[in-house]
């Protein structure tokens, strides 16, 4: 639980106690939301064309001073914050990707499912939280993929109750992929 | 009043005559303290009390109820009660064997002073034994003989009292057909062993304590050992990473029985619950982990969960309550229902098809189905595998062929192959009351179907969808958990192995690399554990983790701790490296106990337990030569059905020659002799066990000398 009250801190620790009460709830929060929020609480003082600049050096004292608050950013994009008390790098790099580029969301997951457990992932998940892509997006993407030379390495098998897996073929062979996605969807319950 | 020297143990197991009606008590630790409990009392009893040669259903069997120092206490995940008896399922001699079962009972008893109930003789009439403290009863049952175990625990229940547990047999052990249960607390039953009770007329035991187990040890550490292995449970079988990524979580492996998330509903509760995400460090929020029903049938289960259920001080609650309205109105029975992983899919198991899909609605009726009638009647699944059975011979020809027409047309076959689970209402009742060829058949277990119906256990062996593994049971986490090391475990016991202190490391989630860390410092070796699928040849460190597994098993099953929770190896905490703590149950054995024990010295306790059940079989079966004649692995272990190369990516088959190097690793590891697979004098006497050794050596069932390995049967 986040324990502390904003109300009774500086506005560099209502920011943080803010970033930390978004991460568990799961959510990241963005430059952009946090210098609004200063602005229309009226958190910062002096001229007004000086306060963005007052509120990215806020920012950059709250991450020396709060060692959980970490930067993150996709490429081109804007950055966003998080607390590693409250939520882990992995789950952050799916929200911001989830908001950036979906092709490389589901493509970047596969490849660390099959290189890190080793395992394929089930298409499924990405119709679920956090991911939250429609069955359509989702097969949108999968298009996309076939025809993307950077995305030929992520390939699909299908257990025998029809459940599609993707797994990346730079760290699982098919024959693997396909025994390890038979293994999840329909040996786990025959094997109790 | 004076303070029993030890904590932990009640100081008394109850003896009961069923012959003479008469009972007594005996001191827990005078008697049996250097075998601690469960298990370990059950084998010492039989080794000193039944003599070889006795068959399962003479008087002259005896069948032992034991808990152990832990139960009743609170440490976490204590509820079990280990029944030991020679076992009617075991082909093609009865040995010894134990069920497990959770529920209340373990603590009640407790409660009620006994650490463990000896039963013995037979009654000549219908009784069931009522323990409501120190007072001990045998009353008349033959107003309950022949009610099911649902009916029989509420009339026991509103005699005695509501706070009452109840472990009753049902129709099926009343019957004598083996492959029954005795059951407690509506779905914890532990398998195998109704027909013993049926055959000593003993309908039920009712227990009601009212006393309390004392910790010999500081309070506070007491409470503070509690709080730290509560931090590193994880969902049930300890796995310890969630199934679906969460803020906090830094891996998620859809594998895992971790299924609570964010909109992941306990929809049937009123109001329904959301199980959220469930940090680790919540440990109030520990029991909405798992969700069994949603694991095991898939989301609609979630429709339909009101909660979990589950054991004496365990949070985890693996017995998943589901409310199926429909059931009601299409087949008369009750609309909730609860079990866990078998007991869970014992109706749905059967079938080959649904209508609807393997994940529909009809599956989960087929359960609810399969639950109502198997958990009142008494019947006991094998590990499933009288489900297997079921199906390969009727696909294959077999039942129609061994029946007599009318019999055979009297069951509605159609309804069978189109997934209908009424047809459940023809077979289940049948089989409790042993009606006609089939029934009759099945209930006998696989190793006695295949001798009566003159089938090859050889087929058995073969096929690796059958599962089976030998003496008439299946394999129970062989290797497709931990490869080498599953398969030695399996070669061990006289049933399935019924052993998860392997398997709930290789499954509880974590990524390769995390595990094989885990591994160096638990087994001295990365190699010790292979990713799923990717398997190595044999090495001393795979040997050593097998011996770990048995020893655990063991030792979970005389402290009273459960072995499909432990042991707690690996926990769900980043900030520990998802390190859990081998030396847990030491902790919590010396501190309940007084008994001060290192984990290496809880470990030989460990050790004498499990060599006495390797005594046993050898005195039982006649022969030393268990390496040939007991420690077999069938023939399916050893093929792919790709015809693929072993260690190929992708096959979980073995070489028969690197398993017999596992088997010679494992001898010596156990410090047996490798030529026959069995304890040589000096390991009885390194143990504690020199009368086993003379008794043994008597009888020339010691190995004479140390050999080279020998093939694999």
């Amino acid at each position: 639980m986040v324990e502390t009250k904003p109300e009774d801190h500086s506005p560099g620790q209502m920011v943080a106690h803010l970033i930390r009460s978004r991460s568990e709830s799961g959510e990241l929060i963005s430059r952009g939301e946090i210098l609004r929020i200063l602005l229309d609480h009226h958190l910062l003082d002096g001229p007004e064309e000086e306060l963005p600049d007052q509120g990215e050096t806020l920012i950059e004292e709250i991450m020396e001073n709060n060692a959980d608050i970490i930067k993150l950013s996709a490429v081109g994009e804007e950055a966003h914050f998080f607390s590693s008390r409250f939520m882990s790098e992995a789950y952050a790099r799916i929200l911001i990707q989830k908001q950036s580029d979906s092709l490389l969301l589901i493509a970047d997951l596969v490849r660390r499912n099959s290189a890190l457990y080793p395992r394929p992932t089930p298409l499924e998940i990405f119709e679920q939280v956090p991911f939250d892509l429609t069955k359509e997006e989702v097969h949108g993407c999968l298009s996309q993929m076939a025809n993307g030379e950077e995305y030929q390495d992520i390939q699909q098998t299908r257990s025998s109750l029809g459940n599609i897996f993707l797994f990346s073929t730079l760290h699982l062979e098919p024959e693997y992929a396909a025994m390890l996605a038979e293994w999840v969807d329909v040996g786990l319950a025959d094997n109790p | 009043m004076k303070m029993a020297k030890y904590g932990g143990w009640a100081g008394k197991i109850l003896r009961v005559d069923l012959t003479s009606g008469r009972s007594g008590t005996e001191d827990t630790v005078e008697k049996y303290k250097e075998v601690l409990g469960g298990t370990g009392i059950g084998y010492q009893v039989l080794w000193d009390e039944v003599p070889a040669g006795t068959k399962p259903l003479d008087p002259a069997n005896k069948i032992i109820f034991a808990t152990g120092p832990l139960a009743g206490t609170g440490a976490p995940c204590n509820g079990r009660t280990a029944v030991t008896t020679l076992w009617p399922t075991c082909w093609p001699k009865p040995l010894v064997a134990t069920g497990h079962m959770g529920g209340q009972f373990a603590g009640e008893l407790k409660y009620a002073g006994y650490d463990g109930i000896i039963i013995e003789g037979r009654a000549d009439r219908p009784v069931w034994l009522s323990i409501i403290n120190d007072q001990v009863e045998i009353k008349d049952a033959r107003s309950l003989w022949g009610q099911g175990i649902r009916r029989t625990t509420l009339e026991i229940s509103q005699q005695v009292g509501p706070e009452t547990v109840v472990a009753a047999i049902g129709p099926a052990g009343e019957n004598l057909v083996p492959m029954s249960v005795v059951m407690n607390s509506v779905s914890h039953s532990a398998g195998g062993v109704g027909s013993v009770l049926g055959s000593k007329n003993l309908k039920a035991i009712a227990v009601r304590g009212t006393g309390s187990v004392r910790i010999a040890g500081n309070k506070d550490e007491w409470e503070k050992l509690v709080k730290f292995h509560l931090s590193l449970l994880g969902a049930n079988n300890q796995h310890v990473v969630p199934n679906s990524p969460q803020p906090w979580a830094e891996y998620y492996n859809p594998a895992t029985r971790w299924v609570a998330s964010k909109g992941r509903r306990w929809a049937a509760a009123n109001p329904a619950i959301d199980t959220g995400s469930c940090d680790p460090h919540e440990l109030n929020r520990l029991a909405y982990r798992t969700n069994n029903a949603a694991f095991f049938l898939g989301e609609l289960a979630w429709r339909y969960t009101v909660r979990g259920n589950g054991c004496t001080s365990c949070p985890i609650r693996c017995h998943t309550m589901l409310r199926v309205p429909s059931v009601a109105a299409k087949y008369g029975i009750k609309e909730v229902g609860q079990n866990t992983c078998s007991g869970l899919q014992f109706g749905k198991a059967f079938f080959k098809n649904f209508p609807d899909g393997p994940r529909g609605q009809t599956q989960i009726e087929a359960c609810m189905v399969g639950m109502n009638l198997a958990d009142d009647l008494g019947i006991w699944c094998n590990y499933g595998q009288m489900q297997r059975d079921f199906q390969k011979l009727y696909y294959d020809g077999t039942i129609k062929q061994k029946l007599e027409e009318n019999e055979f047309k009297s069951y509605s076959w159609d309804k069978y192959e189109k997934g209908d689970p009424s047809f459940l209402f023809e077979l289940l009742p049948r089989i409790a009351q042993k009606q006609g060829e089939l029934a009759t058949v099945l209930g006998l277990g696989t190793g006695y179907v295949l001798e009566k119906w003159s089938l090859s256990e050889e087929e058995w062996k073969k096929d690796r969808r059958l599962m089976y593994w030998k003496m008439g049971h299946p394999k129970h986490h062989a290797n497709e958990d931990a490869g080498q090391c599953g398969v030695i475990i399996n070669t061990q016991y006289n049933r399935d192995a019924q052993n998860h202190s392997h398997c709930n490391f290789v499954r509880n989630g974590l990524p390769i690399d995390v595990q094989k860390g885990l591994a160096r410092e638990i087994w001295g070796s990365r190699d010790a554990v292979d990713a799923a699928g990717s398997y190595t040849p044999m090495n001393p460190y795979k040997a050593k983790m097998a011996k770990w597994a048995l020893l655990r098993k063991e030792l979970h099953d005389s402290l009273a701790l459960c072995n499909w929770m432990g042991p707690w190896v690996a926990s769900p905490l980043k900030e520990r490296g998802y390190r859990g703590d081998d030396t847990l149950e030491s902790m919590l054995y010396s501190l309940a106990t007084g008994d001060k024990k290192s984990a290496e010295e809880l470990d030989l306790v460990a050790e004498r337990i499990f060599v006495l059940h390797r005594a046993l079989t050898i005195r039982d079966m006649g022969t030393k030569e268990l390496r040939t004649q007991h420690d077999s692995i069938p023939e399916w272990v050893f093929r792919d059905s790709n015809d693929r190369p072993v260690y190929t990516k992708g096959t979980i088959h073995l070489d028969k020659d690197d398993l017999n190097l596992a088997l010679d690793m494992y001898y010596e590891e156990m410090d047996w002799d490798k030529s026959t697979g069995a304890p040589s004098g000096e390991t009885y006497q390194r143990l504690g066990l020199a009368k086993i050794a003379d008794h043994l050596g008597r009888k020339g069932l010691l190995p004479q000398s140390r050999g080279e390995g020998k093939d694999v049967k």
